[in-house]
């Protein structure tokens, strides 16, 4: 379930920059380490944390549309 | 009375619209600004001009008159409108060298408009229509301010990228990947087929293996990934290098030799012409056949079933219109495809399908990318050596096979195989004897008489085929 609200594209983001060049990878990677906190996710052999159930409509409202549209296309 | 492209809702801020035959896109607030960005410079124009791009104007005044709101309910703030594609294909129903050409123009519009200071939103394959054997970018809805790394990344590996991965090194024909998902298989999808040392090929360890990798392990937003990447230090320019190495690897790809045409593997079919059992005599008489039946009426669009390797298809377009060249075999449609782009041709479109499983309508409501049959509407339908293939090859049952041939609407040129040709003769021996009892010219015309005006028909010299030109009843 938490999968779904997982953002496909981050991993994509820094990849590109990796096939943009060599230099740019150590880089993209330093960076993504430093400057975003909890980018690397703990790899848990529990079961994923389930999230609290939406207590109002919100949270779809907020969560979902701007997951799409971020990783969708037009055409 | 508009209508909107079932295709075109993702992108909030732009959506196409069928307008009184006019193709038109209503664009937000936020897409106008970009719009007026994109004709500040001269990239409309350049792009236009060398058939890159599709060509697009805004409406001014009055001319949007009786705009719907958008699909969300919103007034659009500007309309555009576009040339209209003759025909709307899919990706999936392109051969190899078709998605590869699709790829680079996406690239190099892109590339281009890098220059400018400008990106693309998006970079799905869907992005890309074709003239017949030139691809042409239509989303000029997907132009935005750059600014860091290239979003429509992912999209090109999913929808471009892998498939000619798979294909260029696998062997595996990439069309019922894409059909089997509209986004095109993700990362770790792909990574599954390139596992030991097959992860060393050309161009799979970065955006395969590392990516399906990165694609786990990163969690946070892309929205927050993007803007540290670029308060990080990575600009344009990192989207430009992007774009450049991404153009010369799939440059690159290849399918086994078939670079070379003519030299390649041969498939059942890519040699079809010299090895099938026409005569010299059938040959020119079945031409001649076809050229008058063409001539004898409309023919702005013409659709060749069966194509083969779209001898009759070129045939067609001398006839002035724009001919769809329809065959089941990848290779062969891959070479045509090859032939027609290398001589500039933009009449005839060659396109890959299983005639017997023809595109459905896939995506969201089954209606984001429609059925083929709803797509073209000929004026002239070509079935030549086709109908043994369906009715014995495939066992579907010959008043079938009619009144598909039917359900086109246009005219029709058929050829019926007779029993005793040695071909049909190959494709009963793959049977049981005493199945295709009905396989006979009486039994076919008479099918034929109670669907069709029968105006003509001629028995090939050979003796063993014969050609009809009939019109649908009303």
């Amino acid at each position: 379930m938490t999968l779904a609200y997982l953002d496909p594209g981050s991993g994509s983001l820094i990849i590109s920059a990796v096939v943009g060049g060599a230099a740019a990878a150590g880089v993209a990677v330093k960076q993504a380490r430093s400057k975003v906190t909890g980018v690397f996710r703990r790899k848990s052999k529990s079961a994923p944390e389930v999230e609290t159930p939406a207590p109002a409509e919100p949270v779809m409202a907020t969560e979902t549309p701007a997951e799409a549209v971020a990783t969708s296309d037009d055409s | 009375m508009a209508v909107y492209a079932a295709g075109s809702f993702r992108d909030p801020d732009s959506a196409v619209f069928i307008s009184d035959g006019h193709v038109r896109r209503g664009l937000s607030d936020r897409a106008a600004a970009d719009w007026q960005r994109l004709a500040a410079t001269d990239l409309l124009g350049r792009l236009t001009g060398d058939g890159l791009l599709v060509a697009t104007r805004a409406l001014e005044g009055d001319e949007a008159a009786g705009t719907p709101p958008s699909p969300r309910g919103e007034p659009w703030a500007l309309v555009l409108e576009h040339e209209r594609i003759p025909i709307v294909t899919y990706p999936y129903e392109w051969p190899f060298a078709m998605l590869r050409e699709a790829a680079l123009a996406h690239l190099d519009v892109l590339l281009a408009a890098l220059d400018e200071g400008l990106s693309l939103k998006d970079g799905t394959a869907y992005n890309v229509q074709f003239f017949g054997a030139r691809p042409c970018f239509v989303d000029v809805g997907s132009f935005e301010p750059a600014a860091g790394p290239w979003p429509g990344y992912r999209q090109f590996c999913q929808t471009m990228l892998f498939p000619l991965l798979v294909q260029a090194h696998t062997g595996m024909p990439y069309q019922p990947l894409l059909r089997g998902s509209i986004d095109g298989p993700t990362p770790s999808d792909v990574a599954g087929m390139f596992s030991g040392l097959r992860r060393f090929r050309k161009g799979v360890l970065r955006n395969v293996t590392l990516h399906s990798l990165l694609e786990r392990k990163v969690t946070a937003p892309s929205e927050r990934v993007k803007g540290s990447m670029r308060s990080a230090g990575f600009s344009v320019e990192v989207a430009k290098a992007t774009a450049r190495n991404l153009r010369k690897l799939v440059a690159g790809l290849e399918v086994g030799k078939r670079g070379k045409v003519g030299e390649g593997t041969a498939s059942v079919w890519s040699d079809y012409r010299t090895t099938c059992s026409y005569s010299d005599d059938d040959a020119k008489a079945k031409a001649a056949f076809v050229n008058a039946a063409l001539g004898e009426g409309p023919a702005g669009l013409v659709l060749d079933l069966g194509a083969n390797d779209g001898a009759y298809s070129v045939l067609a377009a001398e006839h002035g219109g724009y001919v769809v060249a329809v065959d089941g075999d990848e290779q062969t449609v891959d070479l045509l495809y090859r032939r027609l782009r290398a001589d500039g041709r933009e009449n005839v479109l060659p396109l890959v399908m299983n005639l017997v499983d023809p595109s459905g309508g896939i995506g969201w409501r089954n209606r984001e990318r429609s059925p083929f049959a709803e797509r073209v509407r000929p004026d002239v339908t070509l079935a030549l050596a086709l109908v043994h293939h369906l009715a014995i090859g495939a066992n579907v049952p010959l008043p079938e096979v009619v009144d598909w041939l039917a359900s086109w609407g246009g005219r029709l040129v058929v050829e019926f195989v007779h029993g005793d040709d040695v071909q049909v003769g190959r494709l009963l021996a793959n049977k049981p004897p005493g199945l295709f009892a009905d396989y006979r010219q009486e039994a076919f015309e008479a099918l034929l008489d109670a669907r069709f005006l029968v105006h003509r028909q001629e028995t090939l010299p050979g003796a063993t085929r014969t050609l009809y030109l009939a019109e649908p009843k009303p």
